[in-house]
């Protein structure tokens, strides 16, 4: 893509859809399924899955119908110049903005842990290690990820093993107390987060190559399942739902609630840890995505000197998108949704339905 | 300058970090133990001890300069409207920063735990520096009684009562039980109490007063009703699941002399039945333990005698966990959480029954104990040592 081929094969691009998507999710998305759907915040996840697979599946055919090229690209091919750009800015407006939703929601948590730094500091120190990140590309995006992946998922099992002593899973029953209702609007609000299966559109060209699609996708999402059911059973099984949904860190508390042996213990500092490198390697491919979009839009070769001016942009849309937290929160769960579904999943399955009728037209 | 960049970052690094909140350690006020009671006038008294780390050093006199000598803490307290609001006051008399993130045990005050412990639960479980893994107890009499009192072998009050709970021979209660219990519909905190022991009868004049933890108090969601002895506690925590190990004494009728029984595992399993329409709750208890001490002229070896201490134990245990009922059940407090064990079990039912639970339901609920006790091994003696062969009682049953 613009100038210069690049080349990560399907593992890491599969990598780099993990981690950010369980950076936001445990970040941002627990706490909200824990409001709709309380203790059955799994069933929500499991609905979530299916939805979010869907999505994923879309997305890799799509690119497989159209081997070698981007979302924009294949936008324009299929709706025309203008038309096809107008959609591109979409695509990128919609990266630039769960950036800065992510990035302020990241300043918020780090806020609390270090009251006196100015939040714009706390958010501009991930944005600018993104943008440095970014401007040497995605393979090198792609071996930081390779590195950070397993090392937040060890250091994340091994924490919840750490406080597994402490659960009792009866706090799961009665399942399903308040019907289906709930348990959906939590999983339409946890699907939101598979939304980022848009960045596929930007560098996932490898997953589209090769011949099993569905496979791929049950891996991927296989994965995602397993990282998602701690944090919506831990806490509830820890701390019983009735005081889950007060909390505002759901799993940071699970975290902060390890004593283990009198021996190990305050371990606040390690999911402080965990969130920071999850967000910033998704700062990172959110400012790739949408700068090479619009290196795309504009018809630029080298997409490197947007990417500043765009970190810029992004850091300044997280410190006007919310008033409060409870703001970011409230919208995640109600409106977000909404967006996300529609950019994340349904223009993605218009372009992969409307190449299917193209491609039996010609026969 | 290319080449420096790198180079310049890093020592960049030395400055920079924790930015601005970024505080030394030697500007922390360390708080090991937080006391929390209400005034006659309605205000918000908080305690504190704050380790003196000069003192905290080494055994306590021994080589110290003088000076230097005395308690390892300090305790404060201040007025306020909150908690924070307090903690600002004391803050201002300390040239250190208050920090929360050590405290062990926070102690509620009886007057506080009595009119109501919402304002104090917010508090704790809202400062980010403070973890809900805490121990609370509620301090039978006023908080200032067992905040400065010096403890034996520990050096901190705050260390006494969290080795004291940590051992689980008395109620173990957190700062997540108790948020727990006061947030679910079916169920009542109980927490362990503290209370000052002053110095035994005809004690040696000098000897210190102590602190000790014992009974149980069983509170009504954020307020507390009324303070049960040992038996009743233990009785409960029968009930609630939580007993693992302890000691249980029995007598056998017709024989004199006490029989100790340590027991070794526990097993309480908690399932609710709908019997005419009504939930019943079955709490069935099996447990395994060794005869420890044998005051009576059993011989443990004959299993037919052995049969009769089991049946004793088992009906001591029942005993007490029905006593623990009737008890809870009188002052109307579900110390065991047995609603919850409705509301997961039964959900249906427990929907129509919830809005009465706590005016009459939990009164009226019924509630089947079963116990199953097995003795396993009986010490280093089959029989008490020293009884002539004879003296041993024989072919009872």
């Amino acid at each position: 893509m613009s100038g210069q081929k690049t080349q990560i094969n399907v593992r890491q691009a599969a990598m780099l859809l993990i981690t950010p998507v369980t950076a936001t999710g445990h970040l941002l998305f627990v706490r909200i399924v824990y409001r709709y759907a309380g203790k059955d915040g799994w069933i929500s996840l499991l609905l979530a899955l299916v939805l979010g697979g869907a999505g994923l599946w879309v997305m890799v055919r799509l690119l497989r119908r159209h081997p070698g090229k981007n979302l924009l690209q294949i936008g324009e091919d299929l709706f025309g110049a203008t038309l096809g750009r107008a959609l591109g800015l979409l695509f990128v407006c919609f990266l630039l903005y769960i950036g800065a939703v992510l990035l302020r929601s990241f300043g918020d948590f780090m806020r609390l842990v270090m009251p006196a730094t100015p939040i714009v500091v706390l958010m501009g120190v991930l944005i600018g290690l993104a943008a440095r990140t970014c401007r040497k590309g995605l393979e090198v995006i792609a071996r930081a990820n390779d590195i950070l992946l397993p090392l937040l998922i060890v250091t994340g099992a091994t924490l919840s093993m750490l406080v597994s002593k402490d659960k009792e899973p009866r706090h799961l029953l009665p399942i399903l107390e308040n019907g289906w209702r709930p348990v959906w609007a939590g999983a339409l609000s946890l699907q939101g987060l598979f939304a980022e299966t848009v960045l596929l559109g930007f560098f996932g060209h490898a997953l589209g190559s090769g011949r099993r699609t569905l496979p791929r996708v049950l891996w991927i999402m296989a994965i995602l399942g397993v990282m998602f059911l701690g944090p919506v059973t831990g806490p509830t099984t820890l701390f019983g739902p009735a005081s889950v949904r007060a909390m505002v860190y759901p799993t940071w508390e699970e975290v902060k609630h390890i004593q283990f042996a009198d021996m190990i213990g305050n371990l606040d500092v390690m999911g402080v840890l965990l969130w920071t490198l999850g967000s910033s390697v998704q700062a990172t491919l959110l400012l790739w995505g949408a700068s090479n979009g619009t290196a795309w839009l504009i018809r630029s070769g080298d997409y490197r000197p947007l990417v500043t001016p765009l970190a810029i942009i992004v850091l300044a849309l997280a410190v006007l998108v919310s008033d409060h937290g409870g703001e970011l929160t409230r919208f995640l769960g109600a409106g977000y949704p909404l967006l996300s579904i529609t950019v994340g999943v349904l223009l993605p399955l218009v372009m992969l339905v409307w190449t299917e009728i193209r491609l039996l037209r010609r026969g | 300058m290319r080449r420096s960049l790198p180079a310049l970052l890093c020592l960049l690094l030395l400055t920079t970090a924790g930015c601005w909140s970024r505080v030394e350690i030697n500007d922390l006020a360390i708080v090991s133990l937080i006391g929390i009671d209400r005034t006659p006038a309605g205000e918000i008294e908080l305690w504190i001890n704050v380790v003196v780390p000069a003192r905290a050093g080494g055994s306590p006199g021994a080589g110290m300069p003088a000076g230097q000598q005395g308690t390892p803490f300090i305790s404060l307290n201040a007025r306020g409207k909150t908690i924070l609001h307090a903690a600002t006051r004391l803050q201002r008399e300390l040239p250190r920063r208050l920090f929360w993130a050590h405290a062990r045990v926070i102690l509620l005050g009886e007057r506080l735990a009595r009119e109501g412990s919402l304002p104090a639960v917010d508090f704790l479980t809202r400062h980010r520096e403070l973890r809900l893994t805490n121990y609370v107890l509620v301090v039978r009499g006023s908080v200032e009684d067992v905040m400065g009192v010096p403890v034996d072998l520990e050096r901190l009050p705050s260390e006494y009562l969290r080795e004291i709970e940590r051992s689980q021979i008395v109620p173990v209660s957190t700062m997540r039980d108790l948020v727990q219990a006061m947030a679910s519909a079916g169920a009542d905190p109980m927490l362990a109490v503290a209370n000052r022991a002053g110095p035994p009868e005809g004690a040696p004049p000098g000897q210190r007063p102590g602190v000790r933890v014992s009974g149980a108090a069983l509170f009504r969601k954020d307020k507390l009703v009324e303070y049960v002895g040992e038996e009743v506690a233990q009785g409960l925590l029968w009930l609630r699941g939580e007993m693992r190990v302890g000691v249980v004494t029995v007598t056998v009728p017709g024989v004199p002399g006490n029989i100790s029984v340590e027991l070794l595992f526990s097993h309480v399993q908690r399932t609710v039945r709908l019997e005419n329409g009504r939930p019943v709750i079955y709490v069935q208890v099996r447990t395994e333990g060794d005869v420890a001490e044998e005051q009576a002229p059993l011989d443990l070896g004959d299993t037919a005698q052995l049969r009769i201490v089991e049946r004793q134990l088992r009906m001591e245990i029942r005993e007490r966990m029905e006593r623990a009922l009737e008890t809870m059940q009188a002052l109307n407090a579900d110390g065991a959480g047995l609603g919850e064990e409705i509301h997961r079990h039964l959900p249906a039912v427990w929907k129509r029954m919830e809005k009465r639970w706590q005016s009459e339901g939990f009164r009226k609920v019924k509630v089947v104990i079963s116990v199953e006790a097995h003795i396993r091994r009986t010490g280093l003696s089959s029989q008490p040592q020293g009884i002539p062969e004879n003296d041993l009682m024989k072919g009872r049953e």
